[in-house]
């Protein structure tokens, strides 16, 4: 336990100083308190002897004349004082011829350890001579000065260990105060730097030695602080262009490959060099080479989202790695914007330079899963780009290849068809199962490109949802729509609604929506009368934005579908929040719904539901007459389908409407066969 | 003295005295120690004529020493540097006890009386007829008494008297008034007091100023007498010495056969201007009295002192009560010689 407590002292800087202050102090303290026992008893002593002397003479000198006298009398009265003398033995006197006349005894005399005798002759001087009447014998013995030793070495003890502990108090008082809580204070902060690996300076006021040595200190992160930055810099960065170098994109490639592995997504790296720069390099120099090089991954980089990392790889050589691309597609487009950056001529030292650039394209987890194998990858695509001629891109793997190259072919022809007019809409009509009227129709998007005939949307709609050229051609569709509807009512067709299928994309931020009110008002067209149509998907990627977003159009007046309503995921919950006025049962229902009691079942249940919510329904894909009858024995109200009718252009569409609509009450010819087959046996 | 007997004593002197001492060893010179009673002139004056005598009666020079006070001359007959003194009763008892003399002979007073003594006096119509009527109505009387320092109007009362009937006067008598002889004595006239303790020559001294105008007090109780002052020699003086010295101071003032009637005269005139009528023999004995009060008074001191213990007291009581037993001779020397 002692020794616990001692080491633990031992430990600590206040305990040391004690160790080595306090054994000192003991030892001052002790021989300055022997010293001044010491000398103390001798005064004592010396006192006591002066006291025994004077006492001796003045007693000698009162008792002569009693003596003389022969009183006896005196002389016991006298003697009989001196027991109160605390410092006495005993005192006798003498007559001439020996014997005691007079003996005191001192009243309490113990503990003493010395005594101190006096013999005076007593003399009595008369004109006659010198007559001896006696001798005095006086004893002291030193008790009284003992204890009062005792008490001056008791009170000496107490203030030496009062003292002591008030030194050892205040010292560790001190210690502790100005050292040890510094010194504490500046070890935690040593601690706390190390274990965060941070470099917080500590906030120091005081202009001691401990003050100097955390400024010091400080001084000392901070420079630590810079080193480390330097040194980070040196080792990770490029010290010409300042982007990361070689070691820090393998980290970074490393680290991308396991996050992208957990979250299954995939991973471009693109290995970049430009075309012809020892050219360069060779006729304008290095020190323009350089420039050029500088030029060139700033340009990179900001062509680049911030989560990507371009890096030197050495030379003219960059590596880019692109985070979670979602397809090759995105992988091919990044490349093609980093070649259209770096192609735009630069000025360097008076030279309009154009330059170009190859890439090659590795994919994880496709081309490989760590780093050497994507890098590695990505550089021999680069050689295949540079041997298939410069200024272009390459995947590793040749089928991407092929397919990227035919995605960015459509996805640039698809821009020009836009403004070259080879979009266009074909209307598919919504026929009432119960009364075999038109109830509307759904714009559906068709590609006639020269040399290729029609391409079906599946072909196109989702690369260009790769990008937001989705939104660009929703707008289309909706500008299309809206003209069409104000042209057939202008034809006498009255209003027919129609409805237009948007892509995800036009519902992420507040404009969007804004955005489709302005087009369909721009174009004069009531709102009822157009129908967005949306995916499941589309509502459950973010419910609680596009639940806010619909309900926007709802109040404009615009009716809602969701189609495709069935295959997928939808929360009920959120479907009874969705201001939507119809729900579109996917075709897969539709057509199992003859052959498997189970697509039956759900068809009935979405019915059901659908008119518990006071929803349209619409079923699509109807291509059998079976099919239909079922519909309208589940109380179906509406149906889509090859059997009513087919998608067609507007031209067409009228002229169906005409024959089979003509009157706007009549149900068409064509299609009563078909409601009076599919209709129950009366 | 036969030769045989003279041989003893020789060798009985060298024996004491040791070697060189003869019998007819006499001092060269005999210093005589005298009390300084009036001033030391006056006194050797006075004795001056005794001392001349004395020397041309012993054939050796006598020289008057006269002390400053009544010890030096104890001191001085101890050490040997007087041979013989005049002393009062006190200090002959320390020349006695400690100096090594020796009472021979003691004065009488003019008067014929060889002391003085201590009385208790009552007025003379006072219905009180002795000391049992006194200490009968003792409670009911007032007491005159000495100062507590005087021997006579104090002590020897206390003493003689007041000791045997309780210790205390203050106690005994309903009111004690201390006062001087002279005092008591006119206060038991005027009947101030019903008693009172004085000493014997003092009444004289009232009664002869008075000279009869009043009726003087009564004597209820007389004291032993307190012998007069004794004259002492050093014991060791050669005893045909002694012996006429003894011889000389009785004869001296004394009508012996072939003295002249001039020279008895001259003698007596020397002696009474010492106060003193013949000088009788006497021996320690004659210390008794006064060694008896003073055993007393310490005796009382002791009793008194409340500073010792109870068992140092007993004790010295029982020393003093040992000594006291051991004064055999109860009645005072002088006394029984008168």
């Amino acid at each position: 336990m002692m020794v616990r407590l001692i080491n633990r002292i031992r430990r600590r800087i206040g305990g040391k100083l004690l160790l080595a202050v306090i054994p000192g102090l003991l030892l001052g303290t002790i021989v300055m308190l022997l010293a001044f026992l010491e000398y103390s008893h001798r005064e004592h002593a010396a006192a006591l002897k002066l006291r025994l002397d004077s006492f001796a003479v003045t007693q000698s000198a009162s008792l002569v004349r009693p003596l003389w006298q022969f009183d006896s009398a005196t002389v016991d009265q006298l003697f009989h004082s001196y027991g109160d003398l605390p410092e006495l033995l005993d005192a006798q006197v003498l007559g001439v011829d020996g014997k005691v006349l007079a003996v005191a005894h001192g009243r309490d005399p113990s503990g003493y350890q010395q005594t101190f005798r006096r013999e005076v002759p007593l003399v009595r001087r008369s004109p006659d001579g010198d007559y001896v009447v006696g001798r005095l014998i006086v004893v002291f013995h030193d008790g009284v000065v003992r204890s009062e030793e005792a008490e001056q070495r008791l009170a000496g003890i107490s203030v030496l260990i009062a003292t002591f502990v008030l030194v050892a108090a205040a010292t560790s008082l001190a210690v502790r105060r100005l050292v040890a809580r510094p010194l504490r204070r500046l070890r935690d902060s040593l601690h706390h730097n190390a274990a965060t690996q941070s470099r917080e300076p500590l906030v120091w006021h005081g202009d001691d030695e401990v003050g100097e040595v955390v400024h010091a200190y400080n001084q000392l992160l901070s420079e630590i602080n810079q080193h480390t930055r330097d040194i980070h810099r040196l080792a990770y960065q490029d010290a010409l262009t300042d982007l990361p170098n070689r070691r820090l994109l393998e980290d970074r490639l490393s680290h991308a490959i396991v996050l992208a592995e957990r979250q299954h997504r995939a991973i471009a790296v693109l290995f970049v060099d430009i075309d012809n720069f020892k050219v360069v390099n060779d006729t304008l120099g290095h020190k323009l080479g350089d420039e050029l090089i500088k030029v060139v991954a700033e340009r990179v980089s900001n062509t680049l989202r911030m989560m990507d990392t371009v890096a030197r790889w050495g030379g003219d050589e960059f590596v880019i790695l692109v985070e979670s691309v979602a397809s090759s597609g995105e992988a091919a487009s990044v490349c093609e914007k980093i070649i259209e950056a770096v192609g735009v001529p630069i000025n360097l030292g008076n030279n309009l330079l154009r330059i170009g650039a190859s890439v090659g394209i590795s994919l994880y987890p496709q081309d490989g899963t760590d780093v050497t194998t994507l890098i590695k990858s990505a550089d021999l695509a680069l050689h295949e780009a540079k041997g298939r001629g410069r200024n272009s891109f390459h995947f590793f793997d040749a089928g991407m290849n092929t397919r990227a190259l035919r995605r960015l072919d459509i996805e640039g022809a698809l821009r020009q068809a836009m403004q070259l007019g080879q979009l266009e809409l074909h209307y598919q009509p919504k026929i009432g199962i119960a009364s075999g009227e038109l109830d509307g129709a759904e714009a559906l998007i068709r590609w006639r490109r020269p040399g290729e005939g029609l391409i079906p949307p599946d072909e196109f709609i989702p690369l260009a949802e790769e990008s937001d050229l989705i939104v660009a051609i929703g707008d289309w569709v909706l500008r299309e729509a809206c003209k069409q509807i104000l042209a057939w009512r202008a034809k006498g067709m009255g209003d027919i609604q129609v409805a237009v299928n948007l892509s995800p994309r036009h519902f992420r931020q507040d404009k969007d929506v804004e955005a489709i009110v302005a087009v369909v008002t721009a174009a004069g067209v009531y709102p009822r009368l157009i129908e967005i149509e949306l995916t499941e998907n589309t509502v459950m990627d973010d419910p609680e934005r596009v639940v806010v977003l619909l309900r926007q159009l709802r109040n404009r007046g615009f009716h809602i579908a969701i189609d495709d309503f069935g295959c997928g995921y939808s929360n009920l919950g959120t479907l009874r929040k969705l201001p939507i006025t119809t729900l579109k049962i996917d075709r897969s229902l539709v057509t199992g719904i003859e052959q498997h009691d189970g697509s039956a079942q759900i068809v009935r249940a979405i019915i059901a539901m659908g008119d518990a919510l006071g929803l349209r329904l619409v079923a699509e894909g109807v291509e059998c007459d079976r099919q239909l009858s079922i519909l309208r024995k589940f109380g179906c109200g509406i149906a889509q389908g090859y059997l009513l009718a087919r998608p067609m252009p507007a031209a067409e569409f009228e002229q169906y409407f005409h024959a089979n609509h003509g009157d706007a009450v009549a149900v068409a010819p064509s299609l009563r066969p078909a409601l009076a087959r599919s209709a129950p046996a009366a | 003295m036969s030769y045989v007997k003279r041989l003893i004593w020789v060798c009985a002197l060298l024996v004491t005295l040791g070697p060189g001492a003869r019998a007819d060893d006499f001092p060269a010179v005999i210093h005589f120690g005298l009390l300084a009673v009036r001033s030391a002139d006056e006194v050797q004056a006075a004795w001056a004529p005794l001392l001349v005598a004395l020397e041309a009666r012993i054939g050796i020079k006598v020289m008057p020493h006269v002390a400053e006070d009544y010890a030096g001359v104890v001191w001085a007959l101890r050490a040997g540097d007087d041979q013989l003194a005049w002393l009062g009763n006190k200090s002959a008892i320390e020349a006695v006890d400690k100096a090594g003399a020796e009472v021979f002979a003691q004065q009488v007073y003019p008067s014929g009386v060889a002391g003085y003594a201590s009385l208790l006096i009552t007025a003379a119509k006072s219905p009180l007829k002795d000391l049992d009527d006194v200490f009968a109505h003792a409670g009911s009387l007032t007491l005159g008494i000495g100062d507590t320092n005087s021997t006579s109007g104090y002590l020897v009362p206390s003493y003689f008297l007041f000791a045997a009937h309780g210790g205390d006067p203050h106690r005994i008598f309903k009111r004690v008034v201390q006062g001087s002889h002279e005092e008591n004595v006119l206060a038991v006239v005027d009947h101030r007091v019903d008693v009172a303790a004085v000493a014997s020559n003092h009444l004289e001294e009232v009664r002869k100023t008075r000279g009869g105008a009043a009726p003087m007090p009564r004597v209820l109780w007389r004291s032993p007498l307190i012998p007069g002052d004794p004259l002492v020699w050093r014991r060791d003086l050669p005893p045909s010495l002694k012996a006429r010295v003894r011889d000389f101071f009785l004869e001296y003032g004394a009508a012996t056969a072939d003295k002249p009637a001039a020279t008895l005269a001259e003698e007596r005139g020397n002696l009474a201007r010492l106060h003193v009528l013949r000088f009788v023999v006497s021996d320690d004995g004659q210390l008794a009295p006064v060694r008896r009060i003073e055993l007393f008074r310490d005796r009382l001191r002791l009793q008194s002192d409340v500073g010792l213990s109870d068992p140092a007291r007993e004790r010295g009581l029982a020393e003093i009560d040992a000594r006291l037993a051991k004064l055999s001779d109860p009645v005072p020397a002088g006394e029984a010689r008168r």
